[in-house]
């Protein structure tokens, strides 16, 4: 039998891929209908550090992808009767549209334009909803739109044997499925691009802008591209997130002030530009914050925030790293231990 | 005053009355070098005279006044990349390289523009500094300083130049490596690639230019060739004669 040479991270990875395949057959529904939502702020996580933990360009409100993208798969759903899967395609492009609308303007300047500018548009989108309340649901947001499947009289019987037997059940099983495909294909997408050349160049903005400008490099084609790219991928998953029984389109999910700050400090506590540790960081913050929220729901936001800054204060690379550079000791100290003395 | 600058409409680089300011203090005043095809100019100065902000300018970082040519073209549109893509390549002092990145990594950075070719540049280059070819996948930040500038000049190689500007290749290298610069310099000439080098290193500018300015406060006080200049009283302050 041949032995498969793995690298310690490879081994890591395997193994949360197979934890999160089994979680349907490990974890009560409840639990596994909580993952399904840690999965798309674990998606929106992702799209912020691609362009703020590699190329260092700082957005301080990708929630106005996350929205938009939801928004306006939910709007073309309920209006226009577009099919969910059609609509979550529009969504995706509308939010990356408006990456370029935003970015092209704001990234070819240095300074804190961007972080400015990222700061007021969800500001303003949070008013245009809260102006136009018949078309776009104001406050309390819009109904929940059709989810991207339903559970046909084909799988529902299959499911039923393997343990999943009410509706509420099989649905649960099924979308958790989906979001682990859409998480996986998004995480696959983010980590070929940031392994590649492109994303040598985007930790070389990050960097040194002048030094890439003096390769005869544009910095501003590539910081655009990260942003549309990462706007598209946010919109993805909030268009994704609405079509799903655990989300739906209200400014409080998707638009709030709150959300872009949770997803900034989802990714500084995770290890910026690592798209691993954001990834996972997405997935643990969203369970404390609903373990807090459950027992000490009045105070939780102090809990949870004063425990994110002492996490800053004492791991400023994040935990993701902090965890890897430890295994990486105990590895070495192993490895120490078993050569033989001379 | 010795001026023997050449007529601007023959030149391939030529800059005239150029002035710069940060805020208040102006760097440059009035400023007229060019340099014609085939030739190598130096830029000498003391600490402070301007050269880097000169050479910084004419590689699209600083806002001018003035007029700067090349190959006839005002170059105040142009970005920096768009310099290189027509054949301007500057290799700053800084250096501007990466230094989490691998020496080969930072070389191809520099074929970005113009990546036809690229594996006869790497070779060429490889060629030129065998040094770096013995250390193409170590970090560059565990190279020496004599290194760093081999790789700054080789990157700049790889753009496939037809105007090199050098700020101070010769800063802080030791003796034999300096040797090594100069013999890379001389092969970079053989090219025919104009060259322009901002130098505190007199030795090192009288050695390798076809022509010399010196800068003081920002302004050129002596321009000429390095036998004329080498013999001025005004230039042998600086030289130490």
């Amino acid at each position: 039998m041949t032995r498969l040479d793995l690298e310690p991270r490879q081994a890591v990875g395997i193994v949360c891929l197979i934890g999160l395949a089994s979680a349907p057959f490990l974890l009560p529904v409840l639990t596994l209908r909580q993952l399904t939502g840690a999965l798309f702020l674990g998606m929106f996580a992702m799209s912020w550090d691609y362009v703020s933990g590699y190329t260092g360009q700082l957005s301080f409100g990708h929630s106005m992808f996350f929205a938009t993208g939801g928004y306006t798969a939910a709007l073309f759903n309920l209006h226009l009767d577009v099919t969910p899967l059609l609509a979550i395609i529009i969504g995706t492009i509308a939010a990356g549209i408006l990456g370029v609308v935003i970015g092209v303007p704001a990234l070819r300047l240095r300074g804190p334009y961007l972080a400015l500018i990222t700061l007021i548009v969800p500001l303003i989108l949070v008013q245009i909803v809260n102006i136009f309340p018949g078309t776009l649901g104001g406050e309390a947001g819009l109904r929940s739109p059709d989810n991207l499947i339903s559970v046909g009289d084909t799988i529902a019987p299959i499911l039923s044997t393997i343990g999943f037997e009410t509706p509420f059940d099989q649905e649960v099983f099924v979308y958790y499925y989906l979001s682990l495909l859409l998480f996986l294909a998004i995480f696959a997408l983010f980590y070929v691009f940031t392994r590649s050349y492109v994303g040598d160049i985007f930790t070389a903005i990050r960097e040194d802008e002048d030094a890439v400008l003096a390769s005869g490099i544009n910095p501003a084609k590539f910081k655009v591209f990260a942003f549309t790219m990462s706007g598209a991928v946010g919109g993805l998953a909030g268009a994704a997130f609405v079509h799903t029984p655990v989300g739906n389109p209200n400014p409080g999910l998707l638009l709030a002030v709150v959300v872009s700050i949770e997803v900034v400090l989802i990714a500084i506590l995770g290890g910026m530009g690592t798209i691993t540790g954001p990834a996972a960081a997405g997935i643990g913050y969203y369970f404390v914050r609903d373990f807090l929220q459950s027992t000490v729901s009045h105070v939780s936001m102090v809990i949870f925030f004063s425990v994110a800054l002492l996490v800053l204060f004492f791991l400023p690379k994040g935990v993701v790293p902090w965890l890897a550079d430890r295994g990486r000791t105990l590895l070495a100290w192993r490895d120490q231990r078993g050569k033989p003395t001379t | 005053m010795s001026t023997t600058t050449p007529d601007a409409d023959d030149a391939v680089l030529s800059v005239e009355n150029l002035s710069v300011s940060y805020g208040k203090v102006q760097a440059l005043k009035d400023v007229d070098i060019a340099v014609r095809s085939g030739e190598t100019v130096a830029v000498i100065g003391p600490n402070g005279a301007g050269k880097s902000t000169l050479v910084d300018t004419i590689g699209g970082f600083h806002d001018y006044e003035g007029t700067i040519r090349y190959n006839g073209t005002e170059i105040a549109d142009s970005s920096t990349p768009a310099l290189i893509d027509d054949g301007l390549f500057y290799c700053t002092e800084r250096r501007d390289l990466f230094d989490y990145m691998s020496v080969e990594q930072n070389l191809r950075l520099g074929s970005y523009l113009n990546n036809e070719g690229e594996e006869e540049r790497l070779a060429d280059v490889f060629d030129l500094f065998p040094r770096l070819e013995e250390r193409r996948s170590q970090e560059t930040q565990s190279l020496s300083g004599g290194e760093k500038q081999m790789l700054s000049l080789g990157r700049g190689l790889m753009s496939d130049p037809e105007f090199l500007i050098l700020d101070e290749p010769s800063i802080g290298l030791a003796p034999v490596i300096l040797q090594d610069i100069s013999e890379a310099l001389e092969s970079i000439q053989e090219l025919s690639v104009e060259v322009l080098i901002c130098e505190q290193n007199i030795t090192f500018a009288l050695e390798h230019a076809d022509r010399l300015y010196l800068l003081e406060n920002g302004a050129v006080r002596r321009s000429g060739t390095p036998d004329s200049l080498e013999s001025d009283k005004f230039v042998e302050t600086y030289i130490g004669g």
